[in-house]
This record gives structure tokens, C-alpha cells and sequence, in this order.
């Protein structure tokens, strides 16, 4: 979960300590409708995993995020 | 460096990711590129961009317009859009993308399809685009698709969620090419590739190995270097100068260049060669001295890194190139090498002539020492240098040439009076003016033509207005010719004196005492030598402030004296 939380406040371009599983939708400044797209984009990247168009609008938090990452595992 | 990214698609991703390195305009909404480019909002205007990129995304262009025709029109349109922006941003660079059409067809068999037409027909329109405005440039957008891979370049999902063609990989390729164009916009352009030989333009040691025996071939190992070479070949017909710094018998040198035939590069390619076994931080210093460049001018390419560390170290201005572990990625490197310090926009014959006038300059400037070095005078090294001095008139040929110069020259200019092309041809179609022209040759080279003298003849009086001459033959006498040359043309025209003028600018120092050493004496404006000055001369008596505020000196000379002979004599076969 750091490495993830590090890797989605690079995108942000925040601190990672700002950060945590409960980090929602519109929370953070920059966490805006396009944001929301850019991150299905750069995490189905850099992890490999397929986020489906259809589930997109139910992701509030990162921990949404983080779990089709551990389901890929 | 302020920028504006422009799309007909969402490229928010991008601009956030240049963001980092630069200012950036934040459009209101995607797809509003035409908005902006006709005016129809200020904002951009307030923002002042200093570098405006149009890129354009194929499928975006064709997805609502079926038919080649029908998009050829819109593209049309499109040019007319960004000639307009290029005109309301005249000190911007605006670089506009070429187009990729991702196929959206179902396969058509054997048939082909009209998507390659809509790229050519976009690059041809683009092609005269770029013709016309020197500000405007290309951004290779598909060849950077290619590079990506065309299926790994587009996110299906970001463009049905977002209207984002490109995936995330896409988009910071993008934005590195964006970056690096931008940077290529303010940095110097460095003007010297200095390169060593053995391992580097050839595999092996020529000093070893023999002119036949270093590796350079038409495949294999030796293709390495015979395409480092033809890169090479680029480099110099771009502007570029290349020199050779050595370690080796300059004799070894001259039998492989000579003799092997796979040699792309000739060393008449190179403006100046260092072959010997001094230090190459030593020759370096020397060849800045000869090509009369800065260090910070030379970009060093050597396969040895004691010789890289030794130039790093000593010589700090020289940008020193890695050179590769790998001999196979040296091409690479050195194509690199260019986008990183020689990358220039747009090339003009003046670029492609550059080694040999730097060839040619440095042959005088040897023969200079020598002749001086044995106890000669300066006029004996100016007559060893077998000078031709052809006048003429101003003519359709010689126009332009005439007038770039005239508009160019700075130091060897009496009085910085500048003319664009039609005013030229209104002066020269007076009866009372003439316009000299003079070209230059020697033993070592043509110059081409490289001086201009502007006259206007009253009654038995002809003023000089304005006598200009390229610096880079300045210190031959060439000046003493000319003007000699006008006032015989004028005596026998009836003319029995010259009157001329010096105005002082920033950069015409040069010429401040030209007019005395050429036997001409300070006068009134009105040409009288001993009269009362006027209430705007100063005490010399030959200063005058004319209507721009500058102090023009002013000068005559008789022509019913007797004239001293000149050095050298220009040809004026063919004036009257």
C-alpha cells in the first residue's frame, strides 16, 4: 500500500504523507473528474490491471483503487 | 519559457505533466484550438505566450466527417486558422503537429484506403505553411506514434471516459518532445564537432593498422562507422563545423582519408585538422584560436575517457558527448548529439557554404603568419593573396544580396542607412544615383559579392551616402580599390570632387577614420572646408547633427589632384 500511496502522490504532486487509504474523490485539490481518469489510466499502467469502464464511476477512494491491484496479485 | 498547448482533443494530462518544467496556458475546456487561434478569446492574448504548439490528433479530425474531400476542405481551413495565429503571435514560434489517422475502417482487403492520403495531404499543406512563415515549425507527431508503437500510443478507455486519444505512455513522449523542443528554442546553438579518429570515425588505429587496414565497411562492424560518418556529412551540409583533434602522424591521417574507400567524410569536410601528438586540450585551444570561435562553441566527441575527463576538466565551456560502451549505439549517440547542441530549425546556403568560407579564412590567416613570420609587410601578404576586385551594378541577379547586406552589416557601414528591396530599386531607377557593387576572389576562395556603395551625383559634386563591406574582408585594402574605382568612374563623368559622411553608430567604429585614410578631408556639410561652422556643428568645424539626432562628420576630397596609386585595383570593365 505505501509504494502505491508514493506512487499516486507523484501524480498528485503532493507529499505521500498527505495520503492514506481513505483518501476520496474530491478531497484532494487536484483529484478532479480528470484526475480520476488520468489515475484509471496510470495505475491499469504501471500495475497491469484492468479497471473496467463501467466500475469507474464507484471509485471514491484509493483503497477502490488499491483493490484491483490486490485482486490481480 | 511561457507555453501554450492547443489541441482539438484533451491533452489536460500533458499540460499538467509540462507544467512541471514550464508556464502553461490552461485552455477553458479541450478541442478549443480554433477559438484561440482566431482571437475569440483574450485570454491567451494576456497570457503572451512565448511558444504556441497546435497538436493535432488525426482521428479527432476525421471522427465526425466522412470522405476525402470533405477533410481536405477542413484541413484547408485549418491552415487558415493557424496563418492567422501565426500573425497575431509574430514573436512566438508556433509549432504545428503532422497527423496520424488511427484506422477506423473495418480492413478493406486489398483495397487501400484514404487515411495515408489525409496524412500527405495535411503534410503538403503544412509544407507550404512553414514556406511562408519563418516563425512556424513542425512537430513530428506521427513518427513519435510510430516510436511508441501505434497500438500502445492511443487508451481506448481514456478516450471514451475523457476524449484523451493517447495513452499515458503517449503523452509523456509527448511531453519530453514538447520539453525538448521548447529548450532547443532558447539555447545556443553550439558551431564546432570536434572528433577524434581511430575507434571513433574508423574502428581500430590507422597508425597501426594501415589506411586499408582500420574498419569501415559497408556491413558489419565497419558500418558502425561509416554511418557515424554519413551523419557527419549531415552535420557539416546543416552549417555545422567539424574539426579533428588526433593523436597520430598527420601523414597516416591524410593515406587514410585518401585511400580507403569507404571514407564518407573527405578532409576538405573538416574546417580545421589537429593530426599530431600534442594534448588534445592544446589543439583544441588552437583550432578555437584559428576558427576564431569561443569554447563554448565545440562539442568533443573521443572514444578515450582519459582524453574526455582531461577535456572536461581543462577546457569546462566544451560540452564533452558520453560516448558509448557499446560501439553499436555510437550512431545513435551522435544523431543525439545533434538534437542536444547543434539542432537548428532552418538551414540557408549560407549554412551548407560555411566549412569552406572557414577553410578558406584560416589558409589566409596561416599565409598572414608565415609572410609575417619571415619579415614581410602586411601589403606583401596582401598581394601574395593574388585579390580580384570585379565591380558592377546593382542588377536583378545581385538585388537581394545587395539588399540582405546593406541591412546586415554593422561594422564596415560609414553611415548604417538601410533599405528594404523596393526602396533599393526606387534609389537605383533615379537617374542621379548609382549603386556599386563589388565581388571578391583570391587564391584561396570566392567571396562572393561583398561590398556596396551608394552615390548620388550633383551637378560636378557626388556624394557618398553610404559605403558598406562584409567584415570578413576587411584589413585587404579592398575598401581603397572601390572608392578609388567610383571616383575614376566619376571624373569621367565630369564629377571633380566627392563629398562622403561618416555617422557614428553602436558597431560602425571600425570605419571612424576611414574616410582620412582614404586622402579625403573634413568639411562643412555644405562642402566648404573654412567657413563659419553652423549653430549645430561642434568646434572641428565638420560636424553636423542630421534629423535622426545623429552626428554626422562630414568629408570631401578633390579630384583634380593628382592620386596616390592603390594597392590593389578593382575591374570596373562593363560600368560607365
Amino acid at each position: 500500500m505505501d509504494n502505491f500511496l508514493s506512487f499516486i502522490a507523484d501524480i498528485f504532486d503532493v507529499p505521500a504523507d498527505t495520503l492514506s487509504p481513505d483518501t476520496e474523490f474530491g478531497s484532494v485539490p487536484c483529484w478532479d473528474s480528470l484526475m480520476q481518469i488520468r489515475l484509471v489510466a496510470e495505475i491499469s499502467d504501471e500495475y497491469d490491471v484492468d479497471i473496467p469502464i463501467d466500475e469507474v464511476p464507484d471509485i471514491r477512494t484509493l483503497r477502490d483503487f488499491y483493490r484491483y491491484i490486490e485482486e490481480n496479485n | 519559457m511561457k507555453l501554450a498547448v492547443l489541441s482539438n482533443v484533451n491533452l489536460d494530462i500533458l499540460i499538467q505533466q509540462i507544467q512541471k518544467k514550464h508556464e502553461v496556458f490552461a485552455p477553458d475546456g479541450y478541442g478549443q484550438w480554433v477559438k484561440y487561434a482566431l482571437g475569440a478569446d483574450a485570454r491567451l492574448e494576456e497570457f503572451g505566450p512565448e511558444c504556441i504548439y497546435i497538436i493535432l490528433d488525426g482521428f479527432g479530425i476525421v471522427e465526425n466527417i466522412d470522405g476525402f474531400e470533405a477533410v481536405s476542405r477542413e484541413l484547408e481551413q485549418y491552415i487558415q486558422y493557424i496563418s492567422r495565429l501565426i500573425k497575431r503571435y509574430p514573436a512566438a514560434a508556433v509549432v504545428v503537429s503532422d497527423i496520424h489517422v488511427k484506422g477506423r475502417y473495418i480492413d478493406g482487403g486489398d483495397f487501400a484506403e484514404n487515411d495515408c492520403r489525409i496524412e500527405s495531404c495535411w503534410d503538403s499543406l503544412c509544407d507550404g505553411l512553414l514556406d511562408e512563415n519563418p516563425t512556424a515549425h513542425r512537430l513530428r507527431l506521427r513518427e513519435l506514434i510510430y516510436s511508441v508503437g501505434t497500438k500502445a500510443a492511443y487508451d481506448a478507455k481514456l478516450w471514451y471516459m475523457g476524449s484523451v486519444p493517447y495513452s499515458i505512455k503517449m503523452l509523456t513522449a509527448l511531453a519530453d518532445k514538447i520539453n525538448s523542443m521548447t529548450d532547443s528554442f532558447t539555447s545556443k546553438r553550439r558551431k564546432v564537432l570536434v572528433t577524434d579518429l581511430d575507434n571513433t570515425l574508423w574502428g581500430g588505429v590507422v597508425g597501426e593498422d594501415g589506411p586499408m587496414g582500420i574498419e569501415l565497411s559497408n556491413s558489419h562492424v565497419g558500418a558502425i562507422y561509416r554511418d557515424v560518418q554519413k551523419l557527419l556529412v549531415q552535420f557539416k551540409d546543416k552549417g555545422i563545423l567539424l574539426g579533428i583533434v588526433s593523436k597520430n602522424n598527420s601523414e597516416d591521417v591524410r593515406a587514410a582519408f585518401e585511400q580507403n574507400p569507404y571514407m564518407y567524410l573527405k578532409l576538405e569536410d573538416f574546417a580545421a585538422v589537429y593530426a599530431n601528438w600534442d594534448s588534445k586540450v592544446q589543439n583544441i585551444r588552437a583550432m578555437a584560436r584559428e576558427l576564431n570561435l569561443g569554447l563554448d562553441s565545440f562539442v568533443f566527441l573521443d572514444d578515450n575517457n582519459i582524453e574526455r575527463e582531461a577535456v572536461k576538466m581543462e577546457l569546462p565551456e566544451v560540452a564533452v558527448i558520453d560516448f558509448p560502451r557499446d560501439a553499436a549505439r555510437l550512431p545513435e549517440v551522435v544523431l543525439k548529439a545533434y538534437e542536444d547542441y547543434f539542432r537548428s530549425w532552418r538551414i540557408t546556403g549560407e549554412d551548407m557554404a560555411r566549412t569552406r568560407q572557414y577553410r578558406e579564412e584560416s589558409a589566409r590567416r596561416q599565409a598572414m603568419q608565415k609572410v609575417l613570420a619571415d619579415n614581410f609587410s602586411m601589403d606583401d601578404y596582401i598581394r601574395s593573396l593574388d585579390i580580384k576586385i570585379k565591380m558592377a551594378a546593382l542588377n536583378e541577379g545581385n538585388l537581394e544580396r545587395v539588399v540582405q547586406l546593406l541591412n546586415k552589416t554593422n561594422q564596415f557601414n560609414t553611415n548604417t542607412l538601410r533599405m528594404n528591396l523596393s526602396e533599393m530599386k526606387l534609389y537605383a531607377a533615379k537617374e542621379s544615383n548609382r549603386v556599386y557593387t563589388a565581388s571578391v576572389s583570391d587564391r584561396y576562395g570566392d567571396s562572393g559579392l561583398i561590398s556596396v556603395l551608394l552615390a548620388r551625383i550633383e551637378g560636378d559634386v557626388c556624394k557618398i551616402e553610404n559605403f558598406i563591406m562584409s567584415c570578413r574582408v576587411m584589413g585587404r585594402q579592398i575598401e581603397n580599390a572601390v572608392v578609388r574605382a567610383v571616383e575614376n568612374l566619376m571624373a569621367s563623368e565630369g564629377v571633380t570632387g566627392m563629398r562622403a559622411s561618416y555617422i557614428p553608430s553602436a558597431k560602425n567604429s571600425p570605419v571612424k577614420d576611414l574616410w582620412e585614410r582614404l586622402g579625403y578631408r573634413p568639411v562643412h556639410s555644405d562642402g566648404s572646408g573654412d567657413e563659419n561652422c553652423g549653430a549645430n556643428a561642434d568646434n572641428t568645424g565638420n560636424r553636423e547633427i542630421n534629423k535622426d539626432g545623429a552626428v554626422a562628420v562630414n568629408y570631401f576630397k578633390s579630384l583634380t589632384d593628382a592620386q596616390e596609386p592603390t594597392l590593389l585595383t578593382a575591374d570596373t570593365d562593363g560600368l560607365t
